[in-house]
């Protein structure tokens, strides 16, 4: 079912076409979210904002199979206000705030264990490029059409492609990444 | 340097995909379709300070919202946990804080202005009740 047709469905109060919009998008918004704010927590909350916000605005979508560009500007503008109060949150607090680190389960079989470092060492990586690139990139991951794309983060379709590049190459300078890639 | 446009390699499209949200706060946005009863005009969302690319880069700043509905102004500073709102016009009234299911803080309007704040942070909105009837602000992130 498409995404118009489940606003239609929710519009006219189905929860199940509600939970069927949550599941296929949430995981593109959190993504989306924690590539601004770097924090597992804050990009729930703004994740969660957007799709209250929908709710609250479920009746005025003027292009229901919009309604995912919609929820990712909306998503980047709400972790966008999270990251600069985190940013002032931490200059008054002397304490270093780090990525977090994910880790994994102990009782992964090997082959998993091994997929699951490859993945810590990418985020890793991954979280110390500009909050732009990474924007970019889990946009680019999640398939967004470039027009998409350049609404939602404000930018010229010409310069995404080259943008993209330049993240790509910085990701691959790294010597984690370096020895990733020789694998 | 390297294509203009390059394909994303495996490893990192798998990386990135492969970060899901926690189950119960996806949960939580599911529920929230029964609780989340809107019984009060919406109001627009006419100014974002988060949305200025000065204030953007500017993290001392603090976030300021002003919201319309008809000829009702509310403009809000958020500063932390705490909410300080001004109306344009010196209404009676009340001011209520929602974050998820509950109403966190109430207070009533002083002039049209007024301070609330609470110890829970998420998705909060404002809710406004005046003679005219009550009026709500769209959802936004109280950190």
């Amino acid at each position: 079912m498409h995404d118009a047709e489940l606003v239609d469905r929710i519009r006219s109060g189905d929860q199940q076409a509600w939970n069927e919009l949550v599941d296929r998008h949430s995981g593109l918004l959190w993504r989306l979210a924690r590539s601004v704010v770097n924090d597992d927590a804050a990009a729930s909350d703004a994740m969660q904002t957007a799709w209250l916000r929908l709710l609250q605005y479920i009746d005025r979508i003027a292009d229901p199979s919009a309604v995912r560009a919609w929820l990712a500007t909306t998503t980047r503008r709400e972790a966008i206000a999270l990251s600069k109060s985190m940013a002032r949150q931490q200059a008054s607090d002397p304490l270093e705030w780090s990525f977090d680190e994910p880790t994994p389960a102990a009782d992964d079989p090997s082959s998993k264990a091994a997929e699951a470092e490859q993945r810590d060492v990418v985020l890793a990586e991954f979280a110390t490029l500009s909050e732009k690139c990474r924007q970019l990139l889990t946009l680019h991951a999640h398939k967004i059409a470039y027009d998409v794309i350049a609404d939602t983060m404000d930018m010229p379709v010409g310069s995404i492609g080259p943008t993209k590049a330049r993240c790509l190459e910085t990701l691959r300078t790294s010597p984690a990444i370096r020895r990733l890639e020789m694998v | 340097m390297s294509d203009v446009d390059p394909e994303l390699p495996e490893w990192l499209v798998d990386a990135i995909v492969g970060q899901d949200p926690p189950v119960a706060d996806v949960d939580l946005v599911k529920q929230a379709f029964s609780w989340r009863t809107v019984e009060a005009e919406l109001m627009e969302l006419t100014y974002d300070s988060a949305l200025d690319d000065a204030g953007v880069r500017d993290a001392g700043a603090r976030r300021t919202m002003e919201f319309t509905l008809d000829e009702l102004t509310v403009v809000i500073e958020i500063d932390g946990r705490t909410i300080r709102g001004t109306m344009a016009q010196p209404l009676d009234g009340r001011a209520g804080l929602h974050v998820g299911v509950a109403e966190v803080a109430t207070t009533d309007l002083d002039s049209g202005a007024f301070e609330l704040t609470t110890a829970v942070s998420g998705p909060a909105w404002l809710t406004l009740e005046l003679a005219s009837g009550t009026a709500e602000t769209p959802t936004f992130v109280l950190s």
